[in-house]
């Protein structure tokens, strides 16, 4: 088991290096710098501006002082954003942006398979059509459409809820609805389509058989067997969700840190970008691991190897 | 299951029970027949027809351009009621007249022209009528009976009835305009950059499921380390670095959608490949490209139709995130996403900037799932 982790950890080093050799040589590639002002500065700033950055030194140079400083935790200082560093930046947003998308995707799994396995055992019933309706419904809506109808409907109409900002009581309820419904709709929808396969399976009708209560055999045994594709599917979504969603904090106003890779590609703020590549590549990799790891505990068919 | 066994469909061919020749239905005639009958689908096709009309001519019979603006009709309402409103004309006739600092007296309304004596110590200046005509409310500006010292008379001028039934925008535009104008972008987008990830990804996973072995595995890899990247973050850098150019997005889009694709069509052609046809071309020495043209991409069509139609709504979110994100077309012109995250941030006081965009690109994103859905239904009838 153990063993098993590290193998992954190992094999995911290599993907980690493409993305950062890939994600490090576009930017730097890419026309336009990060000192390019609509005013021209004195040549003699810019040259002690790229000292302090280390841009002065060749490509290949700066590329390995990166990898190295990467490999020591130090994603260095921003380019934009005077005397914060990367990693301070990172510390002020993260949390904001892991509390959002955790709630979440916690909101959507538990819903989600309750409304799914609901619809699957009770098929062809309007409860069923209902649940598949909302999460059609759900999934097609796009989540900049949602944000600012949810943000006018409970934020400006109703009063009941700010209709932005961080801090306040509530603040969180809206962002978090807006990143739960369309999860909420695609694991309703796995959920049931996986139920309805199980129930009909050998296992089941054996369970069945044996006389075992109807609701062991619904969550012992169907739900651990038609929850596997939602597990599957949540590992990139919740890394996906944990790094924050730009839509969500540009519309609610929320200081997480989706917002930092349009912001930082848009003012050649290298450092930012690569950091922000680097989250999330890496919660890319430990949520798959997390998946893995809870295909084998779910499934014992899968074994570690 | 309490139908009686009854005959195999191939056998009631060879020996056809009243004595007719039953007619073979190939596979497309089949779907079509299932498509037909499924009513969301015949629907969202109806739908999508119009919309796209729309998108098309809309933006050539819309009474207003996308790019006009109407300084004096800025974030006016929806309205069907043609704009000025009766209580508005007079104020606008007045505080129009007011700059050529004349007496102006009682106006008045009548049907579609406006009216008002007015004097001066001086002899009216013919010009004084371009302060009227400048206005978006008023056109064809006169002054009638001219007194003979030239100091009074009866200024008239037409009112212009204006629609605008989605309201305007910030900048005193026509919503409908730019709906209509949006429309047509974000669906050559969705259409341009699935057909870019079609060609794409059928040729790629073609080739790989055809020659198999080394170059598959090969193949395959890169397929997988490209999965394994943050790929929204590339097209946002590729946007954000080379330019906002409208070829660049439906690129950017296409070349990051088309994955998914290459791997359904390896997946087919691997079984297609020691098929007994496919072994027939290759014994008459056919060309592996003539194969794989006339042979292989054609019956791997069913599930690519498919997976296209859900792709075209997929590449319009992608293009309306960019949008949204300041990243897509640039104005005058404009897209849904655009419309919409404009609608947004004038949220408090003007909602008929969100509702109608938005309302909009539902309607085009659930007629394509719909469509979709029942192209798979159709064509894939294991699936159901």
């Amino acid at each position: 088991m153990l063993l098993y982790v590290l193998r992954r950890f190992a094999s995911a080093v290599p993907t980690l290096f493409v993305i950062v050799t890939i994600a490090f040589f576009m930017l730097r590639l890419a026309p336009g710098g990060p000192f390019d002002l609509e005013r021209p500065i004195d040549p003699l700033i810019i040259e002690n501006l790229k000292r302090a950055f280390n841009m002065d030194k060749p490509l290949p140079q700066q590329y390995m002082l990166y990898l190295w400083n990467l490999l020591h935790g130090d994603l260095g200082p921003s380019f934009t954003r005077r005397d914060f560093t990367v990693n301070d930046l990172f510390r002020f947003g993260l949390p904001v942006s892991i509390q959002i998308g955790g709630t979440a995707i916690a909101l959507a799994l538990v819903f989600g398979t309750f409304l799914g396995s609901l619809a699957a055992l009770r098929q062809n019933s309007w409860v069923d059509y209902s649940v598949v309706g909302v999460a059609t419904f759900g999934i097609t809506i796009p989540p900049f459409v949602v944000a600012p109808i949810l943000s006018l409907i409970f934020g400006v109409y109703l009063g009941w809820l700010p209709a932005g900002g961080w801090g306040a009581p509530g603040s969180m309820v809206l962002p978090v609805a807006t990143l739960a419904l369309p999860q909420m709709a695609i694991v309703a929808r796995l959920t049931r389509g996986a139920t309805i396969e199980v129930l009909r399976s050998n296992h089941i009708r054996t369970a069945r058989a044996y006389g075992l209560p109807s609701w062991v055999v619904l969550y012992v045994h169907t739900l651990r067997a038609s929850i596997l594709p939602v597990v599957s599917y949540l590992g990139p979504t919740a890394a996906a969700l944990m790094t924050g969603s730009v839509v969500v904090e540009t519309i609610f106003g929320i200081p997480g840190i989706g917002r930092y890779f349009v912001q930082g590609a848009l003012g050649r703020d290298y450092t930012l970008v690569m950091g922000t590549v680097v989250v999330i590549a890496v919660f890319v990799v430990v949520f798959n691991l997390i998946v893995d790891i809870l295909y084998a505990y779910l499934d014992p068919r899968v074994r570690y190897d | 299951m309490t139908e009686a066994p009854t005959v195999l469909p191939a056998a009631a061919g060879i020996a056809p029970v009243d004595g007719e020749m039953a007619l073979g239905r190939s596979l497309f005639q089949d779907a079509w027949r299932r498509l037909r009958r499924n009513k969301a689908a015949v629907a969202s096709a109806v739908v999508l027809v119009v919309l796209a009309l729309a998108g098309l001519i809309g933006p050539m019979v819309a009474p207003h351009s996308y790019d006009r603006i109407y300084p004096q009709y800025v974030r006016v309402p929806a309205s069907f009621e043609a704009y000025p409103k009766e209580d508005a004309i007079v104020p606008a006739f007045e505080s129009a007249l007011a700059r050529a600092r004349i007496t102006i007296g009682a106006t008045e309304v009548n049907g579609n022209t406006v009216s008002a004596p007015i004097s001066d110590d001086e002899p009216l200046d013919p010009r004084i009528t371009r302060y009227l005509d400048r206005s978006d409310l008023f056109s064809n500006v006169r002054i009638d009976q001219l007194s003979a010292d030239g100091r009074s008379g009866v200024m008239l001028a037409d009112v212009s009835r204006l629609q605008f039934i989605f309201g305007t925008d910030n900048n005193g535009r026509d919503l409908l305009a730019r709906i209509l104008i949006g429309i047509r972008i974000s669906l050559a987008i969705g259409v341009l950059a699935s057909a870019m990830a079609l060609v794409l990804g059928v040729t790629y996973g073609a080739i790989a499921g055809y020659y198999g072995g080394k170059i598959d595995s090969v193949m395959m890899r890169i397929v997988d380390i490209f999965y394994s990247l943050p790929f929204i973050f590339f097209v946002i850098l590729l946007v954000v670095f080379f330019g906002r150019s409208f070829i660049l997005i439906f690129i950017a889009i296409g070349a990051t959608e088309w994955l998914d694709m290459s791997r359904i069509v390896r997946g087919q052609t691997l079984t297609l490949k020691r098929q007994e046809f496919v072994q027939a071309a290759e014994a008459m020495g056919a060309t592996t490209s003539g194969i794989l043209k006339r042979h292989i991409i054609p019956n791997t069509l069913g599930p690519v139709v498919v997976y296209a139609t859900l792709l075209i709504p997929k590449a319009i979110l992608l293009e309306s995130l960019l949008s949204f994100l300041g990243l897509g077309v640039q104005e005058p012109l404009t897209s849904l996403g655009l419309l919409i995250s404009e609608g947004a941030e004038n949220i408090r006081g003007a909602t008929w900037l969100l509702i109608f965009p938005a309302v909009t690109l539902t309607m085009i994103l659930f007629a394509l799932n719909f469509l979709g859905d029942g192209l798979r239904d159709a064509l894939d009838p294991k699936d159901r």
